[in-house]
């Protein structure tokens, strides 16, 4: 209650009572504004719109909109089109009556909608939606469709931030504005090294991602939120039509190992191939969506399906690589890794130096896809994520598993 | 690169796992902008979407207009959609009745500065839906209300009146108008929850 702002003390008597008219709309203008602050900070109110919302929206969707004749009403104004002099309300067989005879000025009006289908009016619908926020390209290849989904996703949120909350504090010490200006700074780089002639809409210094960063965190230091967003955007696309090109059928690269440089390599990582290197792109770009959904108060759903999929495979995949990393190889075991839920599969990790082990797994662990995901990238603790965790066979080496799990997180 | 060792948030801003995965996903395909799950969306509930509105503003180009802001609304502002809260059926149907209402509006302020006629005695539309809902045979919970308090909650709903003219309409005082809204929703509440029914 502290923190909140305090009601006047004779508020509520006379608020609550209009708590039924606000929720169906039928109250005045001020009316409206003094009940949504009211139920702000009153919990008997906030509590009561709750349980009175399945009644508002019971009436917004009742069983006859599952009919299949949804155009039931359009018809009916089109017939009462020929009751012009229709005085009573008496109802014949079909829904004509919904239109009580008023003024007259509507049934004026010709009704040319096509009653057997929405979709010549669809081109209008989707015209004035992609306006106002342009869709993402539609055909992709599959591997760069999680940067392009987590691009969009990124995109919407910015578009919902109120200027004065790019100032937010964020992670490691940065604002909105500057942890959207570290995203371009890896992204610019990776653009680059797949491209040299793919220059972003920055030309700031760094060759390494810690470097780049300094320089676009300092740059986005003082500048508008919208020419941040302008310039992270800018870059992310010239990222994808730059992935997109190297994802060619002519080029080699697609699918096998590829390097693209030491700079943005993982020390003791495996080596990754440009898909790879797309899926990190859209697992960064996810990590950093969401927190700053988290610290701007806004709640996201998990990513797509498909970026889900990549994503686990990417951090499964990575693990006996982690593993090494932390000192606590998988040597001759095996583990076995079941990821549920959207965007889960089954792993068979062996350590790298010993690929081809037969054995029968020493451990099996099942965690949720999303879970996994948010430990990998270390917005989860080992211990957070062991509570939601099955494990049979070798708990150490679960345990030694899902410790090394963040091992390539990084900020 | 090594992990950050800033302390991390205990919970995320996830949305729960008790929220139906199709909710959540049809929500992230639309923040991913993603122009097939936009037209699925509007081949499915587009219709659903006409009819309500078209009932509320009884004028089709009126109600193709909501029609177009509701789905560019939701395709604009993806986060405005809560999948907690309820399905995006629901959310539709509310944000089209708002749209509506504040067309009818609109529309009642303008005819009256033009001295056009006045529009119908809204007493009579209560009258009108129910008959209409019943006609379809619709067992709904809010036909079979008490009629001192189904009334009100129709002429509010589907007529567009606000409570004052609720009041003035029956000839009740504006008190004891909200009164019997709130009752309604909370009658309803009670009958849908009898029902086991969920929107």
């Amino acid at each position: 209650m502290s923190g909140a702002p305090r009601p006047a003390p004779d508020e509520h008597p006379e608020l609550c009572s209009l708590l039924g008219a606000w929720l169906l709309n039928a109250c005045s203008a001020q009316e409206r504004i003094a009940m949504a602050a009211h139920v702000k900070h009153c919990a008997l109110c906030a509590a009561e719109m709750r349980d009175l919302h399945p009644a508002v929206t019971s009436l917004t969707s009742q069983p006859q909109y599952e009919d299949p004749a949804p155009y039931a009403d359009l018809m009916a104004y089109e017939d009462a089109a020929a009751y012009e002099d229709h005085v009573s309300y008496e109802i014949p067989a079909g829904y004509e009556n919904l239109a009580s005879p008023d003024d007259g000025s509507h049934r004026s009006q010709p009704l040319s909608l096509p009653l057997s289908s929405a979709s010549s009016t669809h081109g209008d619908i989707t015209a004035l939606a992609f306006a106002r926020r342009p869709p993402a390209p539609r055909h992709l290849p599959p591997h760069i469709r999680p940067y392009a989904d987590q691009v969009a996703t990124l995109d919407a949120v910015l578009r919902d931030l109120a200027a004065e909350e790019w100032n937010t504090q964020t992670v490691e010490g940065w604002t909105v504005a500057q942890l959207v200006a570290h995203l371009a700074a890896t992204d610019s780089l990776l653009a680059e090294t797949l491209d040299a002639t793919a220059r972003g809409p920055l030309d700031l210094p760094g060759d390494t991602v810690p470097a780049r960063t300094r320089a676009f965190t300092s740059w986005a230091v003082d500048q508008p939120p919208a020419s941040v967003h302008a310039a992270w955007r800018t870059q992310a696309d010239l990222l994808r039509d730059t992935l997109v090109r190297e994802a060619a059928p002519n080029t080699p690269a697609a699918e096998g190992p590829y390097t693209p440089g030491d700079r943005l390599g993982l020390a003791d990582g495996p080596r990754l191939t440009l898909a790879d290197h797309a899926t990190t792109r859209a697992f960064e770009t996810w990590i950093h969506t969401r927190d700053l959904a988290l610290h701007t108060g806004r709640r996201l759903p998990p990513p797509t399906a498909r970026s889900l999929t990549r994503m686990s495979d990417l951090g499964a995949r990575q693990l006996p690589f982690a593993m090494r990393h932390r000192g606590t190889p998988l040597g001759h075991r095996v583990l076995h890794v079941e990821l549920t839920g959207p965007g889960g599969d089954t792993w068979h990790l062996t350590d790298p130096e010993n690929p081809s082990s037969e054995r029968p797994p020493d451990t099996h662990l099942v965690v949720g896809a999303m879970e996994f995901c948010l430990l990998t990238a270390a917005r989860r603790t080992p211990a957070e994520t062991a509570a939601h965790t099955r494990v049979t066979g070798d708990t150490a080496l679960a345990d030694a598993a899902l410790a090394a799990a963040p091992a390539f997180a990084g900020p | 690169m090594a992990a950050s060792h800033q302390a991390r948030p205990q919970s995320g801003p996830e949305l729960t796992a008790a929220v139906p995965e199709d909710r959540l996903e049809v929500q992230a395909r639309l923040l991913a902008a993603d122009e097939d799950a936009f037209r699925e969306i509007y081949e499915r509930y587009a219709p659903q979407v006409r009819a309500l509105a078209a009932r509320i503003t009884r004028d089709r180009n009126a109600a193709e207009d909501v029609v177009q802001e509701v789905f560019a609304r939701l395709w604009e502002r993806p986060l405005s959609y809560d999948p907690a809260r309820g399905p995006l059926r629901a959310w539709l149907g509310v944000v089209a009745h708002h749209r509506a209402v504040d067309w009818v509006r609109r529309e009642e302020r303008h005819r009256r500065a033009v001295e056009r006629p006045a529009p119908p005695a809204h007493d009579e539309t209560a009258d009108i839906v129910t008959a209409r809902l019943e006609a379809l045979g619709v067992r709904s919970a809010a036909v079979r209300l008490p009629e001192p308090l189904r009334t009100p909650l129709l002429l509010a709903y589907y007529g567009s009146r606000t409570y004052r003219q609720v009041a003035c309409d029956l000839g009740i005082p504006e008190g004891t108008a909200k009164t019997r809204l709130r009752a309604a929703l909370r009658a309803l509440a009670a009958a849908l929850a009898e029902e086991g029914i969920t929107p």
